[in-house]
Order: structure tokens, then C-alpha cells, then sequence
């Protein structure tokens, strides 16, 4: 299996990964955790052999992204990853942007994607408990920044 | 907790912004290029793949290969017991004067060409064995088998793109594996028996290091514990000796265990002492051609994360315990007994069919003491804890399919071992307790015509009492 099936998953996915990673890491690392997952993943298998790309590719964004995020001192998420942005959203952005990347992984697939909390334990590897436990200390954080 | 309307749609205002600076991301093209060609990959972290891979493949046969070795004992360690004798030659099956233990049918079969099995661990659901073969075409099969009650088996999963499965830890709810697929770098993996399959797990990069490897993954009290390599600078050889820690398999955190070991580092077996702080390693060290020779070594850390690491030769080898021409080394087994923590290591002189072993265990007490005693033979090469004494295995020293048999050992202080009874016709590997009458085993039946072709199997069977 080559890379046809591989760049057929790539292409129906690139978007999706893309949107999570920026969520995730900001626009600035995105391209580069999406590309080492794909790249890593395709060395491995063939996408297209997986039963369910899309899951696992999403889960090995995050995975990149926390490891991201852990191995690097000198790594710090902008204070805010949108240059500009209106006043009255300046702190909710910053707020997400301080959530530990797992909250803000759990907020950002429910809050942005829709996804249910059923849909996001499997995209993130974790129990439905354990979303709905991160989206409530996410919520936490947020409530004051969202008033 | 929950949001109101109106800060919900505050939030996915906010995240739209984020959203809005989604770059457009690298064409599939650009990836295949650096698929095909690393060098131009604009990656932080690059693996040591050929080390790591030689090194889950050691896992995968049970033991860790003999290297090198150059006893260089200063004479001033600890008392130690005196000179043990030479392993004697095994006998032959029938020929030992030792019953024959009747293993039955095995419990689930594979004929092929090399098939391996490897350690059987309890998890919560049952039992769980992951398997190898050579199928004369690159890459492997590696698979796993699961069972409910140690009795019957099936494969619950199998990846052709996979090289190897190795080292296996399980504390019950979550078994995590070493692995490597297709060439890459060996993986942490996470056995997922919903789907099932292996997941894999990023292990976050220690601080400082360019790269790391996982070699052994191990139980704790308090979660687990993956000992491996780190490289701080490409541009030197140093490497660390580190350790990741978790609770939960999800979140880890690093510690080092030592800095710069300066030569190849292997880690066999880690074990919790149980005392629900000190978790205790066991380690080769040294390079098959180099300045510093493989030497044994522990190493050993409290529940505060701080690691000691210590060389054992002086205790091991001292006062020629060992002799000089003994140039191979390997540790066998690690276990528990009565709250003290056998080790045992098996030098031997690298001389083909004139071979000669001796075997030193290391015994740390409850205490926190060390000793070291030479054992005479037999010697175990897979120890396991069964009804208040250990159970070994001894293979056969010559693997020709004329001697295919195992020896069953029987030891109630860990140094000193009888003979109890013969597997004619079946080398086992692995053994485990299945309940307290018991014992589990994986092994195979050579074909007596094709030096590759063998049958891998899985046995229950009670142990002969002994004397």
C-alpha cells in the first residue's frame, strides 16, 4: 500500500488536523506537529489500513503536541495566538491559551468541533469521565474571562 | 459546571479567531520526501533506531545477548562465598534419570519458522503473550494472544508492519509493551483490548536531551516506569541513562537515573521491592569492542526520584570468584523471594562447544544489603515465584533438536537448585503461575528437519513436587 492511499487520507484529514493543531499549538507550530505525525505515521503503515485514520492521526496531533509542549524549556504558547483581536475577547483567548493542553484539547473538539463527549474519549484515548472531568476544570478556568 | 448561552458563545467566538489562523499546512509531497529522506526533515527529535531495535529484539528472545566482557575485580569488595563449580553438562532427556513431565496438548499452537513467544503476563482480563516468526520475508509477524483463564487462547491481534513486540509489563488494568515497526525506532505501546490493538505512547523528551529511546518498561508500586536512553548533543556520544514515570500512562514525568554512562547500557529487569518506595534495576553495561567492557550494575531510587547507580563488579567478581577467562556476560533473571531480590548472572568463557558458565546471584535484602553468591550448577535462565519457591527453567545449552528439552529447576533460597524433572521433546521459554497448582508456559517443539522450522506452544501443567 503506498502512497496513494496514503495521500488520500492526508488530503481528506489535512484540514481537520491542521484546525486541531492550531487549537492546540497556535498557528505558529501547527504545521510542523501535523507533518511530523503524518510523516511518523506513514513510516510506520499505510493510513489507509488503518480502521480509523482520522481517530488516530487526531489522537497522535495531541500526543505531539503535549510531548511538544513538555520538551522544550524554551517553549511557551504566545500569550495570545491571535494578533489583534477584539478587546472584548482578548482575555476568553488568552484564558483557552492558559488551559493545560488536554483541557484545551477537550474544550476545542466540544466547543468548536461539536464533537460529543463520547466522540472526543475516543479521539483522545481517554474515558468519557475523564472528558467530561476536563471540560468541567476547563469551564472552571474559563467563567471568569467568559462573563 | 456549565456555561450559559451567552459565554458558550463567547468561547466559540474566541476559538473561531483561533481558528481563522489555521495555516494551510505542507502538501502531501513535501512529507513523502521526508518520509524517503529523514535528513531533510526539519524534526527536533530523531531515534536511535539501530541500537533500540537490536535492543527489543534482545527482549523479545528473553534474554539479553552475551557481549564482551573483562572481569577486572580490585579484590577489596565484600566477603563472598568461594568458588562455584562449571555448569555441568545437561543430559540428555531420558538420559537425566529426572521424570519426564507430562505437558499435555498445548494449549494453542503455531507451526511456522522460528516462532518465538515471549513473556506471559496477568492482566486484568486473563493472560496475554505476544509472539514472533521469521517468515523468510521482511517484516515479521508479530502478534498477540490473549486468554480469559491462562487456558485458551486466541490472537487478538497481529501486524505484519510490526518488527517486534518486547519487553511487556502489565500491573493488571494497563500491559505496555516496547515495540518497532517496519524498521523505525522502538515505541512505547499501550495494549488497547477494546479495539484490540497496540497504541502507541509519546514519551515527552527529558529536558535538555535531543532524543531518547525506551528500553524497558516495569510495574511500580505507584504506576510505572520506562527505563531508556537519552542524548543531550548530536555532536558528542554522550548518554544519559534516564527514566519516565507515571501514574496513569498518560502524563510522565523524567528523571535521570545517570548522567553520560559512556558506553552501551542495556537494562534487563526492574523491579519493586515492594516496600512501596524503592524500585531497584538491573543493567549491563559496556561495549562489545571498546575501551570500557560490559560490566553488571545496579541502580536504585526511593519514592523521592532520586537514582543511585552502582557497579556491581567488585562484588560480583571479587577475589577471582570469577575467573579471568570468562569474557561473556548476561543476567538471566531478577525476582522476589521472601522480601529479598535475587539477580542472577551468567558469565561464561566464549569458547563454542567447550563453554564453561558460572553464575553469581546477588541478593538484596529487605534490608537494603547487598551480597553476592557463586552458585554451582544447574542454572536457571527464567526464574519464576511459584507456591513460596522459585521454578527455572534450564534450556538446554545445545539447541540441536536431538536435545530439544528444558530441565525444571527447584529452589527454595535462590542459589542453590534441583533438578526436578525434564520437558522431552519441548524447549520451554517462559514460565508463570496460572493459580497455585499450576504452572503456564510458552515454548516450542523444533522440527528435527528444518533447522528453522519450528512449533511455538503455550502449556499448563503441574510442577513434579522434587525432593
Amino acid at each position: 500500500m503506498g502512497m496513494d492511499g496514503n495521500a488520500e487520507v492526508y488530503s481528506k484529514y489535512r484540514g481537520e488536523l491542521l484546525r486541531y493543531a492550531t487549537g492546540l499549538v497556535g498557528t505558529g507550530r501547527a504545521e510542523d506537529v501535523v507533518s511530523t505525525v503524518v510523516v511518523r505515521a506513514i513510516r510506520r503503515r499505510s493510513l489507509a489500513d488503518l480502521d480509523n485514520p482520522r481517530a488516530y492521526l487526531l489522537k497522535a496531533v495531541l500526543n505531539e503536541a503535549r510531548g511538544l509542549a513538555r520538551r522544550q524549556d524554551t517553549f511557551s504558547l504566545p500569550d495570545n495566538p491571535v494578533s489583534d483581536p477584539p478587546i472584548e475577547l482578548l482575555d476568553v483567548i488568552a484564558a483557552v491559551w492558559r488551559l493545560p493542553i488536554r483541557q484545551r484539547a477537550a474544550v476545542f473538539l466540544f466547543y468548536w468541533e461539536g464533537h460529543s463527549v463520547a466522540e472526543i474519549a475516543e479521539l483522545m484515548g481517554v474515558r468519557p469521565g475523564t472528558v467530561k472531568r476536563y471540560l468541567h476544570l476547563a469551564r472552571e478556568r474559563l467563567k471568569g474571562s467568559l462573563q | 459546571m456549565t456555561l450559559t448561552t451567552h459565554e458558550e458563545e463567547k468561547l466559540r467566538q474566541a476559538l473561531a479567531l483561533v481558528v481563522d489562523t489555521t495555516p494551510v499546512g505542507r502538501d502531501f509531497e513535501e512529507l513523502e520526501q521526508v518520509r524517503l529522506n529523514p535528513v531533510i526533515a526539519p524534526r527536533r527529535r530523531r531515534t536511535t533506531r539501530i541500537a533500540i531495535t537490536a535492543v527489543a529484539f534482545a527482549a523479545v528472545v528473553g534474554l539479553m545477548a552475551p557481549i564482551t566482557l573483562l572481569l577486572t575485580g580490585d579484590g577489596n569488595g565484600p566477603t563472598v562465598t568461594p568458588p562455584a563449580s562449571t555448569d555441568p553438562t545437561l543430559p540428555d532427556a531420558g538420559e537425566s534419570g529426572l521424570p519426564v513431565v507430562s505437558l499435555g496438548d498445548p494449549l494453542w499452537q503455531r507451526d511456522g519458522d522460528e516462532v518465538m513467544l515471549g513473556e506471559i503476563v496477568a492482566t486484568a482480563t486473563g493472560f496475554l503473550v505476544n509472539g514472533t516468526e521469521n517468515t523468510h520475508a521482511l517484516p515479521w509477524p508479530v502478534y498477540t494472544l490473549t486468554s480469559p483463564d491462562g487456558l485458551t487462547w486466541t490472537q487478538a491481534w497481529a501486524q505484519p508492519g510490526f518488527d517486534m513486540l518486547g519487553p511487556v509489563a502489565s500491573n493488571g488494568t494497563t500491559t505496555l509493551a516496547l515495540g518497532a515497526s517496519s524498521g523505525d525506532a522502538s515505541t512505547l505501546y499501550r495494549w488497547n483490548p477494546d479495539v484490540p490493538t497496540w497504541d502507541p505512547i509519546e514519551l515527552p523528551l527529558p529536558e535538555g536531551a535531543i532524543r531518547a529511546v525506551a528500553q524497558l518498561p516495569a510495574v511500580i508500586d505507584r504506576g510505572w516506569l520506562v527505563v531508556g536512553l537519552a542524548t543531550p548533543s548530536s555532536f558528542d556520544d554522550r548518554t544519559d541513562v534516564v527514566a519516565w514515570r507515571s501514574t496513569d500512562t498518560i502524563d510522565w514525568i523524567t528523571e535521570t537515573i545517570a548522567d553520560d554512562v559512556g558506553a552501551v547500557f542495556y537494562a534487563g529487569e526492574v523491579i519493586d521491592t515492594g516496600d512501596g518506595e524503592t524500585v531497584v534495576g538491573f543493567a549491563r553495561i559496556g561495549e562489545l569492542e571498546g575501551e570500557r567492557p560490559p560490566h553488571p550494575i545496579v541502580f536504585e531510587t526511593d519514592s523521592q526520584g532520586e537514582w543511585a547507580m552502582t557497579d556491581l563488579t567488585t562484588l560480583v567478581v571479587d577475589d577471582g570468584q570469577i575467573g579471568p577467562g570468562m569474557v561473556n556476560l548476561q543476567l538471566v533473571d531478577a525476582k522476589i523471594l521472601d522480601g529479598n531480590l535475587y539477580a542472577w548472572w551468567l558469565f561464561d568463557n566464549g569458547q563454542g562447544d567447550d563453554t564453561q558458565r558460572q553464575m553469581v546471584v546477588t541478593l538484596r535484602t529487605d534490608a537494603g544489603t547487598w551480597s553476592a553468591t557463586s552458585t554451582a550448577g544447574p542454572f536457571p535462565t527464567r526464574v519464576t515465584p511459584f507456591g513460596g519457591e522459585l521454578i527455572a527453567i534450564q534450556q538446554p545449552a545445545d539447541w540441536s533438536f536431538d536435545r530439544a528439552a528444558s530441565v525444571l529447576l527447584r529452589s527454595t533460597d535462590g542459589i542453590t537448585w534441583e533438578p526436578i524433572g525434564t520437558t522431552d521433546g519441548i524447549a520451554l521459554r517462559h514460565l508463570v503461575a496460572l493459580g497455585t497448582e499450576r504452572l503456564l508456559a510458552t515454548g516450542a517443539i523444533p522440527d528435527p528437519g528444518d533447522s528453522q522450522a519450528n512449533r511455538g506452544g503455550i502449556w499448563a501443567f503441574e510442577p513434579p513436587p522434587g525432593n
